[in-house]
């Protein structure tokens, strides 16, 4: 019995170790395409900067809204209800890759120029 | 059948072994591995084996090699020596919308460096340092602008430079010189990319440069 608990416990910890090995921060440049403010997600549609990976194309982006979350506009905190669909943000996040993603801070910034 | 049911529950003395075995376990594997991978610090060597340490914190730039402490200031009142030639650096970055980068050169505490930065517009910018013991990073100067130039004696030993944001959606330009008594430098961007750089030594010790006025060829003057 003592070993199976042990054994289990031991388990856990090395479940909950494993993910945190792949921890990254992301920074998402876009424009939101939804919000859902009772399941706490964010879906932008980023844009791809110069630079970036190959496989970082122009693509939808669900990004969850933990509670500790940062959100503002010029500098001045705002509500997730203000977050809507069609305004540009920057979205810096943690996570292991862009299907996994939490967000930490979300800034409105105008849109960019027209070309 | 409730016989069977207290037969099978463990005792006392059984649960508190259980909760020791586990607290013994969780601390090898919080050493293990839950620090290399979450605060790079890795005491055991667990975390460079598993590879954990790659999402732990900064890479650092590469090795001192046969610089090593030739890079650390002998001081001498207003003066400082060093057992090595100091390097210079020229770097250009493009910076996409939003997009941010850190560049940071190694620097013994007390060594020295000068610097000049220019931005096709302006930047957030962050002059500040990361401790080579992993504290705290220290901020020197924050502002947003287009161009600094200036010189720094590292207060301690660690990663000394820039954090430059593009604020705005149009591509911008950054250009940096600088020379000093680093050996490395590291350059980390916000798509997650890092990049090590070395910049050279302006002569290794067996080349050093021909005097002034005494190198080969006709004086400036008569040149045409």
């Amino acid at each position: 019995m003592l070993i199976r608990i042990v054994g289990t416990v031991a388990v856990v910890f090395v479940l909950a170790a494993s993910p945190v090995a792949a921890h990254d921060e992301f920074r998402i440049v876009g424009s939101i395409v939804a919000t859902d403010s009772r399941a706490r997600v964010l879906t932008v549609r980023m844009i791809p900067q110069p630079g970036d990976d190959a496989d970082v194309v122009e693509r939808n982006v669900r990004i969850a809204l933990p509670t500790w979350v940062t959100t503002e506009r010029d500098g001045k905190p705002i509500a997730l209800a203000d977050l809507k669909a069609g305004l540009y943000v920057v979205v810096d996040a943690t996570g292991h890759d862009y299907t996994d993603l939490e967000a930490v801070k979300v800034r409105i910034v105008p849109p960019p120029p027209r070309r | 059948m409730s016989d069977d049911v207290t037969r099978s529950l463990p005792s006392v003395r059984r649960l508190v072994l259980a909760t020791a075995g586990a607290c013994a376990v969780a601390m090898v594997i919080l050493v293990a591995a839950v620090l290399p991978a979450e605060y790079g610090v890795d005491p055991l060597g667990t975390g460079s084996a598993l590879g954990l340490l790659r999402g732990a914190g900064p890479e650092t730039p590469p090795a001192a090699g046969a610089a090593g402490d030739a890079l650390v200031p002998l001081v001498r009142g207003p003066s400082a020596e060093y057992g090595s030639t100091h390097r210079t650096d020229t770097v250009e970055f493009d910076l996409g919308p939003y997009e941010y980068l850190e560049y940071k050169y190694r620097l013994a505490q007390g060594a020295a460096m000068v610097y000049s930065w220019q931005a096709s517009a302006a930047v957030m910018h962050d002059f500040h340092g990361a401790p080579g013991d992993g504290g705290p990073e220290v901020s020197i100067d924050k502002s947003t602008r287009a161009r600094g130039s200036g010189s720094l004696t590292a207060p301690f030993a660690g990663l000394h430079g820039w954090y430059w944001e593009n604020p705005g959606w149009t591509p911008i330009t950054i250009r940096l010189t600088s020379a000093g008594f680093y050996d490395g430098a590291l350059e980390s961007r916000s798509n997650r990319t890092q990049r090590t750089h070395a910049p050279a030594p302006v002569w290794s010790g067996a080349d050093s440069p021909e005097p002034v006025g005494r190198a080969s060829g006709p004086p400036a003057e008569s040149r045409e």
